[in-house]
């Protein structure tokens, strides 16, 4: 009986990474393996948004900026100071922790499409940023040759146990108390900071924590590929990241894994089929928050406290003046 | 610098900020209406552009005759995702995040859409006045200026006239301001916002078509445009009429003048800290529209 | 010994002056009661005694300590719970998980403890799941342990609510209209609880509009009316009072 409660708690995540560990074993072609490898790249992306919106409820899109600090971060360190890969792996998720830092600060007082947007600024001044300083990061031309810690399978195993970490992580956090205290900041941030969460401090948490995940991924990202370019950081990279993890189910870990995979796109070669499959992806999230209700997604029911259509003021009251004076 | 550069400036930052105030009205209309804030908006403005690609460059329609027809068919595209998409969402009481993340799933839709049916490569067509710079003195002036100003005024001055004047117009601010009185007093609320969102996706259109000329037209263009248009809703005040003009403008002229005076490569950077500096300092933007603002 | 002091606090929004002047004090071990017509503004001022808005004017002490500047957090730490008119939950969470998060306050682990799963990390949450079925017993809570808190009955919920403002230990705990929705006999268990919790070291203070828990439960009443404290004193005092009939009744009577 101890043993049922014990696999329920830790859920489908290890029997899915099992399966990932035996998969390659198999023999499969390379480019299914290269999606599986990309596959893990994204994992740790919707693990970070998981954490940021399933959790904590703060909507981001831009998360692509933050993988490209880890990228360029390891690039750089490793190619033009020729800094040991090992090295880079450490420093880079800290880069990417930091700036999420600084991201943070301008984002905890914001909410709603105003927070959105604040992320996608960020992520885009960080591109342009990468983009206009040829000097350090080969700008339009893109960082080439990058040093890597493993190549090929090995790397592939590498990639799937620092997953693997960051999933139990992710579900640790999210048994704790911190994940309790994000889950109220999430539904009722008053209630929350009223029942002693120092809000500020755990939305920074949040930021800084999704950021490192999402700065590992983006040293992930050099390895695997080798080079970096400006291009795999835009808007349209955070759009993806973001139908990931809400069609995983947006706080369930083991769902934005399994989703990760499904809709991680083909190699340049086989554009015409990734565009297909987007299409298809987007749709198929469409109806599900079409049908939220209807399919019962736990998730996407928080309901809201005042039906529309009373439209929201520019700069929202703290409380909802109605319901607080008596 | 001289007052010949200095008209040059305005002329261009004129142009394009007369394009970003009507992707940012058409985003100021909905949020009034629904308290929606369509990210959608620069897909949809890339959308109209290949539309009108296909019926005036493609097809070899008329101009004015493509131009309706594009905006019709973008219209319609706004107002059918209205009444079978998102009023449905709204009235489940979601959290309005969800709604976000729904417009998002459609810029990932739309543009895939566009690249699946028109394919990646940069497209581009002129406007009836051709290509041919015109110089007065120092000052370059290309006729997609004039053009773009022409049209936008007009647009602006009809609208303007729309909303006072016309039955249909007041009921729309009336709405927006006040629903529940609104539908009270007979308006039909669901119809007219459906119609906003009709508007909102047609000034999007026309925005598109102006902006071929200027800018190839490429399906991945709706990200960095839209950016600029929220920031020129959010700068001039999210939900005032005067807010998406004056905003647009100031990004229009903001993005000549720092891309003359400071670094063009950062130009846009300069813009996105200002952004976010008004979100810090005056989310309500320069001219903060409360509900019973004038559309 | 006063608790809590409010002195001549004063909050406007705008033109709208919502709680005006008002004095208050709650003693150790003491009941109070707060109450006045709708509108009268009881919980704007529970909002600004607890750090959701801060006063226009005026101060509140609480134990000697001024904490009209503090912000929510803090002056939940320095020992003030509460809980909400319209209930306040994680509905989607369990009753057990909402009652935890009251806890919050006294964790001493870190992010390092959680993802690393250290012993003082597990040592600490049995603690924590320990008082939370403590917490479920003297509120009558045991057998909604694990079931979502949004499947309650209304009734339960805000009960759950005051377990949840238990849980960090709290010297004063100021309930907002906790008997609404009621039915008599969970109200006849509310007051059961409540002397319960004032037998156990934690002062109250009670808005409500039902007479008959601040009748039976209150040592000292303050009465407001459009922000101001028109009356203070025992119940059977104020209940004789002519200003305070007429402030209830003053306001449909009119129209008579």
């Amino acid at each position: 009986m101890a043993k049922l409660a014990y696999l329920k708690r830790i859920g489908a995540t290890p029997a899915i990474f099992l399966v990932l560990a035996l998969i390659p074993l198999t023999g499969i072609p390379s480019y299914q393996f290269y999606i599986l490898e990309r596959g893990l790249q994204n994992v740790l992306v919707v693990l970070s948004l998981v954490i940021l919106l399933g959790y904590t409820g703060q909507l981001s899109l831009g998360q692509a900026g933050l993988v490209a600090v880890g990228a360029y971060t390891y690039g750089i360190l490793c190619v033009n100071y020729g800094i040991s890969p090992w090295l880079g792996l450490l420093a880079a998720p800290f880069a990417a922790g930091l700036v999420g830092l600084i991201l943070g600060f301008p984002s905890f007082k914001l909410k709603g499409p105003f927070l959105v947007v604040n992320t996608i600024a960020f992520s885009e001044i960080v591109r342009i940023l990468i983009l206009n300083n040829e000097n350090f990061t080969g700008g339009p031309f893109g960082l080439n040759r990058i040093p890597t810690i493993f190549n090929g399978l090995p790397l592939y195993y590498f990639m799937l146990v620092v997953a693997f970490l960051a999933a139990v992580g992710t579900l640790r956090l999210s048994r704790s108390y911190i994940g309790l205290a994000f889950k109220a900041i999430r539904d009722d941030e008053i209630a929350a900071e009223s029942m002693g969460v120092h809000v500020r401090n755990y939305k920074l948490l949040a930021f800084v924590i999704s950021s490192v995940l999402a700065g590992l991924s983006g040293v992930f990202f050099a390895n695997m590929a080798g080079y970096l370019n400006p291009d795999s950081f835009t808007f349209n990279e955070s759009s993806t990241y973001l139908l990931m993890v809400v069609l995983g189910g947006m706080s369930n870990a083991a769902g934005g894994i399994l989703s990760s995979f499904a809709v991680t796109s083909l190699p340049e070669a086989l554009r015409f089929m990734a565009r297909r499959r987007m299409v298809v992806y987007s749709i198929i999230l469409l109806v599900m928050l079409r049908y939220t209700k209807v399919l019962e997604i736990e998730n996407f029911k928080r309901l809201i406290r005042r039906m529309r259509p009373v439209p929201a003021p520019a700069s929202a009251p703290a409380v909802d003046r109605d319901e607080v004076n008596s | 610098m001289g007052f010949d550069t200095i008209l040059q400036i305005l002329i261009q930052g004129l142009n394009m900020g007369l394009i970003y105030a009507l992707a940012a009205l058409g985003i100021s209309l909905i949020w009034n209406a629904t308290g929606l804030f369509n990210f959608a908006q620069g897909d949809l403005l890339t959308m109209g552009g290949f539309v009108m690609l296909s019926t005036f460059a493609h097809w070899a329609l008329p101009y004015s005759l493509a131009f309706v027809l594009t905006f019709a068919v973008m219209g319609l595209i706004g107002y059918l995702l209205s009444r079978g998409y998102f009023f449905p969402m709204f009235s489940q009481g979601l959290h309005p995040d969800i709604i976000i993340i729904g417009t998002v799933a459609l810029t990932v839709l739309i543009q895939n859409g566009i690249l699946l049916l028109w394919g990646p490569h940069p497209q581009r067509f002129s406007t009836p006045l051709g290509d041919r710079p015109v110089h007065l003195g120092q000052i370059i002036i290309m006729p997609y200026y004039l053009w773009n100003i022409v049209i936008v005024l007009v647009l602006v001055a009809v609208l303007q006239v729309f909303f006072k004047k016309s039955i249909i117009g007041i009921a729309m601010r009336a709405v927006a301001q006040r629903p529940i009185t609104a539908s009270l007093m007979g308006v039909r609320v669901n119809q007219l916002v459906a119609l906003t969102f009709l508007l909102s996706t047609g000034l999007a259109a026309v925005a598109g078509i102006l902006i071929a000329p200027i800018i190839p037209l490429i399906p991945e263009m709706g990200g960095p445009v839209a950016l600029k248009a929220f920031a020129a809703v959010l700068i001039g005040g999210l939900g005032s009429f005067a807010g998406a003009l004056i905003g647009g403008v100031i990004v229009g002229i903001a993005e000549v003048v720092f891309a003359t005076v400071v670094v063009p490569t950062y130009k846009d950077v300069f813009i996105f800290v200002i952004l976010i500096a008004f979100l810090l300092i005056r989310p309500r933007g320069i001219f903060s529209a409360e509900i019973s603002e004038k559309v | 010994m006063s608790l809590l002091t409010a002195t001549q606090l004063t909050k406007r929004f705008g033109g709208v002056v919502a709680v005006n002047e008002v004095d208050l004090s709650v003693g150790s071990g003491q009941i109070c009661g707060l109450i006045g017509p709708n509108g009268s503004g009881k919980t704007t001022l529970v909002n600004v005694i607890t750090g959701i808005y801060k006063p226009t004017t005026g101060t509140v002490a609480f134990e000697g300590r001024p904490i009209h500047n503090r912000p929510p957090h803090e002056i939940c730490a320095l020992g003030v719970g509460r809980t909400f008119q319209n209930i306040r939950l994680l509905l989607t969470l369990s009753v057990f998980d909402n009652i935890r998060l009251g806890a919050h306050i006294h964790i001493r682990s870190t992010l390092w403890d959680v993802l690393l799963q250290t012993r003082k990390l597990r040592q600490e949450e049995k603690e924590v799941a320990d008082r939370i079925d403590t917490v479920l017993d003297f509120t009558g809570l045991r057998q909604y342990r694990n079931e979502l808190a949004r499947n309650l009955p209304y009734g339960r919920q805000k009960v759950v609510e005051i377990a949840r403002a238990l849980m960090a230990r709290p010297k004063l705990l100021l309930l907002d209209e906790p008997a609404a929705g009621l039915n008599s006999n969970e109200k006849g268990n509310l007051i059961t609880l409540l002397r319960k919790i004032r037998e156990s070291g934690v002062s109250i203070l009670l808005i409500e509009h039902e007479m008959a828990l601040v009748e039976a439960l209150s040592d000292h009443v303050f009465v407001l009316n459009y922000g101001k404290k028109i009356s203070q004193g025992p119940f059977s005092e104020i209940q004789r009072d002519s200003t305070v009939i007429e402030a209830y009744l003053g306001r449909g009577g009119s129209h008579a």
